[in-house]
């Protein structure tokens, strides 16, 4: 299969997936399909695309990568975070107000840094252990012990307080 | 509340799945199209540097003779133009004036057969590991009998010699092909020279001022039936190998503008000093060697100048395009015995630089191409894209460079 199949197949078989999956990093639909369509082009134009076995997992790592790339994040999310409303100035709406609406998962990502929100992603969607998410965004476990910790910090006075099993995780990041 | 959390990720992502089958798509043709000129872009230049070379070969079969202005009648024991070409490039490495010749000591074709070899050097400094220059002869019509050496030299007989006061301190590669004449030329210009001058040892020259000169042996008739072998020189046209510098920081190689150094179009001949970015295949501990596919990266505005000359088009993505001018092709370069190993990871919140070992443990570590791994967990860096820091023709020190 030459490489314009392999692209056209994995575009239509696997598009919406992708693009989906961009949308929780960018939090926007048309970022996401441009975001989608950057890493699929960065993709093929590397040296041996045919020798990447499974291709959408190479794909999803572009993205990430891509989303992580300094200009493109402040041109993602940061286009859209005053439509989000900042709680915590605002007083909080505390833990009661707790809404795991799709409306309120958007927002409060949208709170988020890039890396906080890649590890966010990768832990919960994706069910990624630490170890893994580390790898996949080339840092240490120690940090994503951190971002994970502080996005937790973050999100809750939206979302509410996390479960206990979560709670090792963020003691791992203050040791 | 992280399974309501994650219960709200996976409703956001299948919302964004509905909201983008709702939707035209993926623009694929662009993709495709977009996809084509970046593969195209890398394959430029190796199609140019394959079109000169088999414009060196139509003139491989060239007799010396043919080159000068005035030929003198062939022996029949000498070069005739054969027409036969192959499909290698015509290259070679001349030694004619064997290293350590002092240029006084050569026998030199007598001054009353007014036959001149001239050379000019397009710029006196080594830019890309080469020389571009131009060379042709000039006989006058008095010219006696010589006549071309069999078998002699790199296409039309010639060969190139790098001094330094006077003495032969290298050799070259080089490639020519024929030229025509142009406006303003000082002296017949017959071929175009590329020109790769290494040391005597087949190392790079290390960085100083030096003198290159062209020679073409000839046979001079010095009595009826007698012939004298003689060598035609040119005058020395100086050049520079400039220096490289000290060794930059490692985290100091990815610039907002700029690109990193080009190898020499030959990619068997060594790499002068400079910072090159390079896709590492094999790393040889015992040899002490790496084996690396040089490629190019232009950032910033070098990034769209490159591209307005070379690929017009070419979307610029994430800042910088790359080029691989010899088409992936493994050069096999020499590593310092105490070369460092660095790895440099990136991003706003996260960017360290560490050592991860040396030779010994580069060796052992998996390469994979296209991801780096950073973690603390690891001990040696994986990835296949490394900067290696040529300083006295051998790598200083290789640093791992993650590219999105």
């Amino acid at each position: 299969m030459s490489w314009e199949q392999e692209l056209t197949a994995l575009a239509r078989d696997r598009g919406s997936a992708l693009v989906a999956y961009a949308y929780l990093l960018t939090g926007e639909q048309a970022a996401a399909q441009d975001l989608v369509q950057d890493a699929m082009v960065a993709t093929f134009s590397r040296r041996h695309p045919s020798h990447v076995e499974h291709l959408e997992a190479y794909v999803r790592r572009a993205i990430l990568n891509a989303f992580l790339n300094t200009r493109r994040r402040r041109d993602r999310w940061d286009g859209i975070a005053w439509l989000v409303a900042d709680d915590e100035l605002a007083g909080g709406s505390g833990p009661d107000a707790v809404a795991t609406a799709r409306a309120d998962v958007h927002a409060a990502l949208a709170r988020l840094t890039a890396r906080e929100r890649a590890c966010v992603v990768l832990r919960h969607f994706e069910d990624l252990p630490v170890r893994d998410i580390a790898d996949r965004l080339n840092v240490s476990e120690g940090a994503v012990k951190r971002y994970l910790s502080d996005a937790r910090r973050r999100l809750a006075p939206m979302l509410g307080a996390w479960d206990d099993a979560d709670v090792d995780l963020v003691e791992g990041a203050q040791r | 509340m992280s399974e309501q959390f994650e219960a709200g990720l996976r409703d956001l992502y299948t919302a964004a799945e509905m909201a983008h089958d709702a939707r035209p798509g993926l623009a694929i043709d662009l993709m495709v199209a977009r996809t084509r000129r970046h593969r195209r872009a890398r394959t430029a230049a190796v199609t140019l540097a394959t079109a000169a070379a088999v414009v060196g070969v139509a003139v491989a079969g060239t007799a010396v003779v043919n080159n000068l202005d005035t030929p003198p009648a062939p022996p029949a024991d000498g070069p005739t133009a054969t027409g036969s070409a192959t499909h290698e490039p015509v290259t070679g490495t001349e030694t004619e004036l064997a290293c350590g010749t002092w240029l006084g000591n050569v026998v030199g074709v007598p001054e009353d057969r007014a036959i001149t070899l001239n050379m000019a050097l397009g710029t006196t400094e080594l830019t890309a590991g080469e020389l571009t220059g131009w060379l042709g002869t000039s006989v006058e019509e008095s010219t006696a009998m010589t006549r071309a050496v069999p078998g002699a030299g790199i296409p039309a007989g010639y060969g190139f010699a790098v001094l330094q006061d006077g003495v032969v301190v290298g050799t070259t590669r080089a490639t020519l092909h024929e030229a025509s004449p142009e406006a303003g030329d000082p002296f017949p210009r017959t071929h175009d020279a590329r020109i790769t001058p290494v040391a005597c040892d087949g190392a790079a020259l290390a960085p100083a001022a030096y003198d290159l000169v062209a020679f073409l042996p000839l046979d001079v008739e010095t009595a009826p039936d007698e012939w004298t072998r003689a060598l035609l020189v040119s005058d020395p046209v100086a050049f520079t190998v400039p220096d490289a510098g000290p060794l930059p920081d490692p985290q100091d190689h990815y610039t907002p503008d700029g690109a990193s150094s080009i190898p020499p179009s030959d990619a068997s001949a060594p790499l002068p000093d400079g910072n090159y970015l390079a896709h590492v295949s094999d790393i040889d501990a015992a040899a002490g060697t790496v084996s690396a596919d040089v490629v190019v990266l232009y950032f910033g505005s070098a990034a769209e100048e490159w591209v307005s000359a070379n690929a017009p088009g070419t979307e610029i993505l994430d800042d910088y395009v790359s080029d691989d001018p010899d088409g992936q092709t493994d050069r096999v370069i020499p590593l310092a015995t105490d070369m460092p190993v660095w790895e440099v990871c990136w991003g706003p919140n996260e960017e360290k630089v560490r050592r991860t070992g040396g030779v010994a443990e580069w060796a052992t570590a998996p390469i994979e191409d296209g991801e780096s791994l950073c973690s603390d967990t690891s001990t040696i860096p994986v990835g296949g894209l490394y900067w290696l820091d040529v300083r006295g023709g051998v790598v200083a020190q290789a640093v791992a460079q993650f590219v999105p």
